[in-house]
């Protein structure tokens, strides 16, 4: 294209703000003879209502095809400047303001010199501009919820109400996951049978439900909107013509027949034929149904959904490692999930009065096991605290605790406990002993009475914490979710709960922090109407995704090592190309690769080349040293505009391009920069940890130290590259780092290759 | 098998029949332990003057042995808590360098933290090997009992020592005397503390501690305490007559060391294992012995 | 250094479940000793009444506290290194005095003398040297920092 762009350049003074430092009017002059230069127009307020119909009419007037805006940071006045009736990829905003006039203000001919130089080197990006188009792509509305507990049950009824197909997988014989263990729920005390059984009506009778139990997740292909899921489905060796007779549970002398209980869906019992005794096959044989199948075999489908819920669930935690409670080793230390079987079976007499212990927080608010509170607990253990009350009233029951945790409504049932006269003190005991017979004793600092009491107990009950099922681990990799460093789900805790970092995937439950049945099932609500809201779009895809040019590539595969999110795949011929609704066009590719041929659709490799040639090594005359930054987009560019905006300076011999990270950086374009006479190049990325794309400054970081040492081999001064973390907030530590940079840089003296 | 020998400041002085048995037994084992001059107090005490210096003095031990490319073996248990738990705190680049520079100071190039330190019960339970040591065994003790006092600077802090043994219910020792033949109970105090270590602040308070031990074994009447650590010995050994006197009880409860224990079981005369200087009398033992 | 070494922010995360007191022999025999209530004081910055207690000199150092401090903390090395401070500020238990005393002369904390040697020598056991000059040359370039 070259020469034969039509460029509408708009110069704003910012009502001074601009003007004041930096001579528009002879830039304006100046630019009006470039070749490629079609308008200059000059404007006090560019982002007024005339400022931007001025654009749109001078567009269509004299046919533009490019428009390069001289005003504010890009990340002012988005609005104003989005609609101008121009493909927006053809629009360039060069930053004047925050990174010029602001900063520059005490040094007006150095601020001119840079802007002249900006304009230049923008115009040049320009040339190479192509008008570009998001992707967009039809949603199917389909959900699939992984996890048949209550949280998955409740998501998959909520959706399949609104109309929306749902496939809801669960890898155990049975829905109903914890809860159906449980002897009854908090706060209003009623059995898990009441709710559940409501539920699993509800689940056969809507149509748009398909449940598979016994079932896992193989392989997960596509993008949001349209995934496609392997499922793995174990045999469950028995169909629906069985009766229940209950005969196959008889005759089973190695208790392989998983016998549904009263209210289980689905209603069939399961063999677990690992249990089997070789050869047996006496359940087939009495079975009056012809219900058994002893060698059905493993079943795989696929299923297509737009939408995936995750509701895997949670395990208790496991107190054996805290050795000095004796968990496994002393009789009658049970955990709270425990305690709920024995409640529930009436496994032990309470014929006579117990003295019973419950001990909070066992793994949890621990920094060596779950350092998170576990949200339940604290309930938990009172609720089973008043049903010990409840039958025998002279059971005295204690409760150790750390704080009590009851948030609203619970409140009622902590004050219940304390008339019923369950003892609770502040304090955790040491630990637990017991000395032949099958008591437990124990001592425990009174921290409010400042006395130490010595206990003992007939049961201790730990009151063990809520850990994600490593259903999340499992799923984590397949799905591309991440989780946080307890390994629940990932999400913004605050605004976004129920989302998780990928779009389409929601989750529900205690998959991403503990909870109770209450929360579980309106975090299943939430995430239902989140994938019912997400189906009535259309997935936009950002149009800058990178592209790979095949005529460069060798296949090393560096970009499919190293893109943050493995989106990069083999096409038909065997080159690596980006699935491209998993791109976050982060750039990490274009800086990867060894032989410089991926480019992002907004940035290639040869606009940023090409802008390096236009930039004039010497705008700041012949002494001063000229240090080209590249500034990451999410952190480093916006801290060197509140440089600007808190009115911080710096010297003009800072020259900034923007990059989406600074992982996007690739080497050779820093090489050139420097064989072209630039003295120093800056790649100011995010510190490893807060990193937007994962691993993008590590690996910045990394190239930059093997560019530098390649400077030693050539006799140039390694120091004139450099990278440094920039946080958001970090202006200041910039801008001193600029200025150290410029006084080192004028140390070594000009760059030998500096025409 | 060669390792530098980390003798401490008690058993030269305090507790030469540990010093002697632990010389016959590791002679008669082939593990040849170096006796290293340059080593200092391992820290200990120092803790409570200054706990940097301690963490000085501690890094100057290891790093001598390091030097001499000697893994450490000690029988105190308290120098061997203190230089695992500095060799922990030493894991840190910032503390490493800092008590680096002052090790330069001292003439000594670096501590580079790869000398390892172990008290010689649990070298016999993770290096020798049990299997091994129990074809030594010739005089298997089988009519003894004993109520194994492990000390709690064997096993904790457990982060230092790489949670080898279980503090709220320890079995290495046990199993190492199991070895031998001999049976060994399980007591209800079994994990107290000795108290020595504040005799000297809270004398009442330390005693106090060491009779409550001693009171249960006896009640239980075992032959005798076994025990690792020289400091646990002289609370209950040395001190026992005077422990009785404050407590207005009367103790007469052999204590042998490990290594006397194991020494008898691999066939070692008496005189070997330092049995001259036990201040309780073993003519018990000695007896039933004798009748096997 | 002091502050690093012990991790002292973390005590700040001390939620007082008195683990320390409940599991301490020490506390059992003398009530008076609780590790978690010194700890409240060194964290709310009260470390003043903490050195002058002698409740800090009864602590064996058994290291049962912070192996089951849900919060990590280091409560021995902690409470052990309040009788450090203890002793700088001239709060120093006479016992002290005197272990300091042999240390810099022996290099261990019990002298040894040539009735020792001789002792040894009759046992079989080689001699130990008296001296250990490094000791002091330990404390005099360590015992500056804070």
């Amino acid at each position: 294209m070259g020469n034969e762009i039509k460029t509408g350049l708009y110069l704003c003074t910012c009502e001074g703000e601009i003007g004041r430092v930096i001579d528009i009017d002879s830039l304006a002059e100046e630019a009006s003879g470039w070749s490629g230069i079609t308008a200059v127009h000059r404007d006090a307020f560019l982002c007024s209502a005339d400022g931007i119909r001025k654009i749109r009419e001078d567009i269509e007037r004299l046919g533009l095809d490019r428009v390069m805006i001289a005003a504010c940071s890009p990340f002012f006045k988005v609005r104003e400047f989005s609609d101008l009736g121009i493909n927006r990829y053809l629009v360039e905003r060069v930053n004047i303001r925050e990174q010029c006039s602001w900063v520059h203000r005490d040094d007006t001919d150095g601020a001119t010199r840079k802007a002249r130089t900006m304009l230049r080197v923008f115009l040049e990006k320009l040339k190479n501009s192509r008008p570009l188009e998001p992707v967009k792509r039809p949603i199917l509305k389909t959900a699939l919820v992984i996890g048949g507990g209550i949280a998955g049950i409740n998501a998959t009824l909520d959706a399949a109400g609104a109309d929306c197909e749902v496939f809801l997988v669960e890898r155990k014989p049975f829905l109903g996951g914890k809860v159906a263990e449980l002897h009854n729920y908090f706060p209003r005390m009623c059995p898990p049978s009441c709710g559940l059984e409501l539920m699993f009506s509800e689940l056969g009778k809507n149509r748009n439900i398909h449940v598979q139990t016994l079932s896992e997740i193989g392989t997960v292909t596509g993008s949001p909107g349209n995934f496609e899921i392997l499922i793995k489905t174990s045999p469950r060796h028995i169909n629906e013509r069985c009766t229940l007779c209950g005969r196959c549970l008889e005759v089973c002398q190695k208790n392989a027949v998983i016998y549904p209980e009263g209210f289980s869906y689905p209603g069939i019992p399961a063999i677990h034929r690992a249990l089997c005794e070789e050869g047996c096959r006496r359940c087939k044989e009495i079975c009056p149904a012809g219900a058994i199948d002893l060698d059905e075999k493993e079943r795989l489908n696929n299923i297509k959904a737009g939408a995936i819920v995750l509701s895997t669930g949670w395990d208790p935690f496991d107190p054996t490692p805290i050795k000095e409670f004796g968990y496994r080793r002393l009789k009658n230390v049970f955990t709270n999930i425990e305690f709920e079987k024995i409640s529930k079976e009436k496994k032990i007499s309470f014929d006579e009065p117990k003295r019973t212990a419950f001990i909070q927080c066992v793994g949890s608010r621990d920094e060596r096991y779950l350092p998170y509170c576990s949200d339940v607990c604290c309930m938990v253990s009172i609720k089973q605290a008043l049903f010990l009350k409840e039958v025998n009233r002279e059971n005295e029951v204690y409760i150790f605790h750390n704080d009590i945790r009851t948030p609203g409504e619970y409140e009622e049932l902590y004050q219940k406990a304390r008339k019923s006269g369950i003892i609770f003190i502040k304090g955790i005991p040491s630990e637990l002993r017991q000395d032949g017979n099958k008591k437990i004793d124990f001592s425990v600092f009174d921290t409010v009475a400042g006395e130490r009491l010595d206990i003992t107990a007939d049961m201790v009950i730990l009151a063990v914490g809520m850990r994600p099922s490593n259903g999340n681990i499992a799923l984590k990799d397949k799905i591309g979710i991440a989780l946080n460093k307890n390994d629940f789900i990932e999400s913004h805790l605050q605004c976004y709960p129920q989302d998780t970092q990928r779009e389409g995937i929601f989750s529900a439950g205690s998959c991403r922090a503990p909870m109770d049945v209450s929360r579980s099932i309106e975090s299943a609500g939430t995430a239902a109407v989140k994938a019912l809201k997400f189906f009535r779009g259309k997935v936009e895809i950002s149009a800058d995704y990178p592209v790979v040019n095949t005529l460069k590539c060798d296949v090393c595969k560096r970009c499919v090592e190293e893109c943050p999110f493995k989106a990069y795949y083999f096409d038909d011929k065997g080159f690596p190309k980006p699935e491209i609704s998993k791109c976050r066009s982060c750039g990490v590719c274009m800086g990867s690769c060894p032989l410089s041929a991926i480019s992002l659709g907004d940035l290639s490799i040869e606009q940023l080349s090409e802008m390096i040639d236009a930039l004039d090594k010497s705008y700041l005359g012949n002494d001063e040293p000229i240090i080209l930054s590249f500034l990451c987009k999410n952190d480093a560019y916006r801290a060197v505009d509140d440089a600007g905006i808190k009115g911080i300076k710096y010297p003009p011999n800072l020259f900034s391009i923007m990059v989406p990270c600074s992982g996007a950086v690739n080497g050779a374009i820093v090489s050139k920069a420097i064989s072209t006479g630039i003295d120093g190049v800056l790649v100011a990325g995010c510190p490893d940890e807060e990193c937007h794309y994962v691993h993008g400054s590590m690996l910045a970081k990394t190239r930059l130290a093997d560019i530098s040492d390649k400077l030693k081999e050539m006799y140039l001064e390694p120091e004139r590259v450099r990278f440094i973390e920039i946080s958001r907030d970090d202006a200041e530590k910039f801008t001193r780092s600029v200025e150290d940079y410029a006084k080192e840089l004028r140390k070594i003296g000009r760059n030998p290759l500096r025409v | 098998m060669r390792y530098a020998f980390y003798i401490g400041c008690t058993i030269p002085v305090k507790a030469l029949k540990y010093e002697i048995s632990t010389r016959s037994l590791t002679g008669s084992l082939g593990i040849e332990l170096i006796d290293i001059p340059e080593f200092s107090c391992c820290g200990y005490p120092v803790r409570s003057m200054d706990f940097f210096t301690s963490l000085v003095m501690s890094a100057r031990n290891l790093a001598i042995a390091e030097k001499k490319g000697l893994d450490i073996i000690g029988i105190c248990t308290g120098c061997m808590a203190i230089l695992s738990e500095a060799k922990e705190y030493l894991e840190d680049p910032i503390i490493r360098n800092k008590v680096n520079k002052k090790l330069k100071a001292l003439g000594i190039k670096e501590y580079t933290g790869s000398v390892k330190v172990k008290h010689l019960a649990r070298f016999l339970y993770e290096d020798y090997g049990f299997d091994r040591l129990r074809e030594r065994i010739i005089k298997p003790l089988n009519s003894l009992e004993f109520g194994v006092h492990y000390g709690c600077h064997y096993m904790k802090p457990t982060s230092a020592y790489g949670h080898f043994d279980d503090p709220s219910n320890p079995a290495t020792l046990d199993e190492l005397i199991n070895l031998t033949g001999a049976t060994t109970i399980d007591y209800p105090n079994k994990n107290l503390c000795c108290g020595f270590t504040i005799m000297g602040h809270a004398e009442e308070l330390g005693l106090r501690l060491a009779a409550e031990k001693l009171e249960c074994l006896s009640n239980i009447g075992v032959d005798a305490m076994a025990l690792a650590c020289p400091s646990c010995c002289i609370a209950y050994e040395n001190n026992q007559k005077v422990v009785g006197k404050r407590t207005g009880k009367e103790f007469d409860l052999p204590v042998l060391y490990f290594t006397q224990i194991v020494g008898l079981s691999i066939g070692l005369e008496e005189e070997k294992l330092g049995f001259e200087f036990n201040r309780i009398k073993v003519d018990r033992i000695a007896k039933k012995l004798a009748r096997d | 250094m002091y502050n690093y070494l012990l991790d002292k922010e973390r005590l700040r995360y001390c939620y007082q479940c008195g683990k320390c007191s409940s599991g301490c022999d020490v506390n059992r025999l003398d009530g008076s000793f609780q590790p978690h209530r010194l700890l409240h004081l060194i964290s709310i910055g009260a470390i003043d009444k903490v050195l002058k207690s002698a409740d800090i000199w009864k602590c064996t150092t058994c290291f049962t506290c912070s192996e089951r401090c849900p919060q990590g903390i280091r409560v021995t090395d902690i409470l052990w290194n309040m009788r450090a401070m203890a002793v700088k500020s001239g709060h120093i238990p006479e016992l002290l005095v005197h272990q300091r005393e042999v240390l810099l002369k022996a290099g261990r904390l019990y002298s040894v003398g040539p009735i020792d040697n001789k002792k040894r020598g009759k046992a079989g056991l080689n001699a130990i040297p008296e001296e250990h000059p490094v000791i002091a040359k330990i404390f005099e370039i360590s015992e500056v920092e804070d």
